[in-house]
């Protein structure tokens, strides 16, 4: 074996052997050569372009945070949706195979080729945002030359109009322009995130290089507006609107002890998941940004002043005859002459001269100082859009008619939420809780702004409104003992105060033994023969209040007429 | 000088550990796309939740459970003399 192997390395040609051995050491010092530049002297070049065909550049999808009410249930949901671009410089090289859009029931042909001609210098243009997966997937299954889709957010309201006003809606970017929407943005919005990727020739991804900004997807809120209350709201208050022929209306109920905004509702309503055809004035959430003057919901307000003062009890009597007051040079009126009444009848009747008297006799700031420790003029913070403070006019000289005006609700103006704030201190024993419209665990502190005793001598007063004297039968509630007052203004147009532009209001609480809920219905503008608010707002009152307490399980604290049985009661039928 | 024998085994060393490179390239590469696979399953799952959350509150909205039982099944709500109250 060796010999062999000695015999054939025999350089018998030896210029053989040198060229070939030659030719080999050449190409080594190529390849060497080769090498060299392209590790060293190009390597930076190279490996740049390397990475601008490889590496990607990847967004994070973080989506918006949903919205929900108490027990859960979705008020608004970001789903993901396609959106269509196209870069019209590659599709007018490709026109020949335009026609595969023929017949495409998302993207009509004709359009496409306008659009595309059109801004044919461009490189960006949308072609349609917005659209269901499976929609842009029957067009991007065409492949389209320079048809590209991107992802998006669109953000969907399950509830549509009932919640429309509270949970307001985002613009085609996703970003808030109402309501909850707007006011928690920040909350709500996520951040989308950047990651640098490395692709391969079919686009697959095969390596995370590093997360560049990583995604915070936006936090969840969960409102204190309680969906099955607000339906029922929302239901009572249309169909007051519709029976009354109203321009408008709210309904506000809260929960007495936590300050929860329970159900925020308002006519005219619009759909947030289609917002086409949209009247601005829909927009608004009135209960919030609309004010009007109180009127005798203002009343109690007055007596209170009086009774925490010391000038007057309930059984108080004062003298209302004729039932006119002449002051300055205003005629104040009542109804008729109630002649002498107690402070109980001067709210039962809704007396203006009897609260006019009282105002009068108070010192000149005492009435607004309080109507101010009640919350009116001053925001209610709950941290809504366009929010109204109110008007509560501090002067420090004050003519009698205004005094005597102020005490039966003229010459400020609340909105829907602050009388309901209102309302609801005297409902908790004069403990004013601050509004939220943000569910809120635990008992929240709350500053006493009035005497328990005062308070609760001023529910037992409300309470006989309603009863069969009162100005508001229509208010009660079948099993549940009602506080409340009604109120009747006179709309301020351009030029003073309309003849017969109303607005009818009721605020009431119940159950007046142990208040939980406070509930105002406001009807803007009724346009039949009825305008009291005792006939336009206290039935609507009554469906919601009892549909409330209904539904929390508040135990009936008057069951007269309910047939009142017992485990040991046999005498049911 | 190194003796041959720890040559070949370093050798052997190099190779495998060569080997080795590749095989965990392949493999990081693999998990790559399979991470990549499930994110985007993920993706569909979530918009697909979404959609079916939508789709729940749409068919258990207030008013369309009113409506049916109303409707349907002729349900409604017992007037005051229908009710009895019980103490517990």
């Amino acid at each position: 074996m060796k010999k062999q192997a000695r015999k054939t390395r025999q350089p018998n040609h030896p210029m053989r052997w040198r060229f070939v051995l030659g030719f080999w050491a050449v190409c080594a010092c190529l390849l060497l050569v080769r090498a060299v530049d392209l590790q060293v002297i190009q390597h930076d070049f190279l490996a740049h372009q390397g990475d601008i065909r490889n590496l990607r550049v990847e967004p994070l999808a973080a989506h918006r945070g949903v919205i929900r009410d108490r027990a859960g249930k979705p008020l608004a949901v970001s789903t993901p949706v396609v959106t269509l671009w196209v870069n019209p410089r590659e599709a007018m090289e490709h026109q020949d195979q335009w026609g595969r859009l023929a017949g495409n029931p998302v993207i009509d042909l004709k359009a496409f080729a306008r659009k595309v001609r059109r801004h044919e210098s461009r490189e960006f243009i949308y072609l349609e945002r917005g659209l269901a997966p499976e929609a842009a997937k029957t067009v991007l299954n065409l492949n389209v030359p320079g048809v590209y889709s991107l992802t998006e957010y669109r953000r969907y309201y399950p509830a549509g109009e009932v919640a429309s006003h509270v949970v307001g809606f985002t613009n085609i970017d996703d970003q808030g322009q109402e309501g909850i929407e707007l006011s928690m943005e920040d909350h709500l919005s996520g951040h989308s995130g950047r990651k640098k990727v490395v692709r391969d020739l079919l686009g697959r991804v095969i390596q995370d290089i590093e997360v560049l900004e990583p995604a915070e997807p936006g936090e969840d809120v969960t409102l204190s507006i309680d969906l099955r209350l607000q339906y029922l709201a929302y239901r009572e208050l249309l169909g007051a609107v519709q029976k009354f022929k109203a321009k408008g209306g709210s309904a506000v109920v809260l929960d007495v002890r936590t300050g929860e905004v329970l159900a925020m509702v308002n006519q005219p309503a619009y759909n947030p998941n289609n917002r086409g055809n949209l009247d601005t004035g829909a927009l608004r959430n009135r209960a919030v940004t609309d004010l009007f003057e109180p009127g005798s919901t203002m009343k109690p307000f007055t007596v209170a002043a009086a009774l925490e003062m010391g000038m007057v009890t309930p059984s108080t009597t004062i003298n209302t005859h004729p039932g006119t007051l002449r002051v300055g040079s205003k005629t104040i009126r009542d109804h008729r002459d109630y002649g002498v009444i107690d402070i109980t009848t001067v709210l039962t009747k809704s007396s203006n001269v009897g609260t006019s008297k009282l105002a009068l006799a108070m010192d000149p700031l005492a009435l607004p100082g309080y109507l101010e420790r009640f919350g009116f003029g001053q925001s209610t913070h709950i941290a809504f859009p366009g929010e109204s403070n109110g008007l509560l006019p501090l002067r420090s000289k004050w003519r009698d008619v205004e005094r005597a005006a102020l005490s039966y609700g003229y010459g400020l103006s609340v909105s829907a939420v602050q009388l309901a704030q209102a309302y609801a201190v005297i409902a908790n024993d004069g403990v004013k809780v601050p509004l939220t419209l943000k569910k809120v665990d635990g008992l929240p502190q709350g500053e006493q702004v009035i005497g328990k005793g005062t308070a609760r001598q001023l529910v037992q007063m409300l309470e006989t409104v309603v009863s069969r004297v009162g100005t508001a039968r229509r208010a009660q509630v079948p099993g549940y003992q009602v506080a409340g007052k009604t109120g009747t203004v006179h709309k301020v147009m351009a030029g003073g105060y309309a003849d017969d532009n109303y607005i009818g209001l009721f605020a009431g609480l119940a159950p007046a033994t142990d208040p939980r809920i406070v509930t105002v219905v406001v009807i803007d503008d009724p346009g039949g023969d009825a305008y009291y608010g005792g006939l336009v707002a206290a039935p609507a009152f009554s469906n919601i209040m009892g549909g409330v307490l209904r539904s929390l399980h508040v135990p009936p604290d008057k069951p007269d007429g309910l047939l009142a049985g017992g485990p040991d009661a046999e005498d049911r039928s | 000088m190194v003796a041959p024998w720890m040559i070949r085994i370093l050798v052997v060393l190099v190779v495998m550990s060569a080997l080795a490179v590749s095989y965990s390239v392949h493999q990081a590469r693999r998990f790559t796309d399979e991470s990549q696979r499930l994110q985007q399953r993920q993706t569909r799952l979530e918009s697909q939740w979404s959609q079916l959350l939508l789709e729940h509150s749409t068919w258990g909205s207030y008013a369309r459970v009113e409506r049916l039982a109303r409707e349907k099944l002729g349900m409604k709500l017992p007037k005051t003399d229908e009710r009895v109250l019980i103490r517990p």
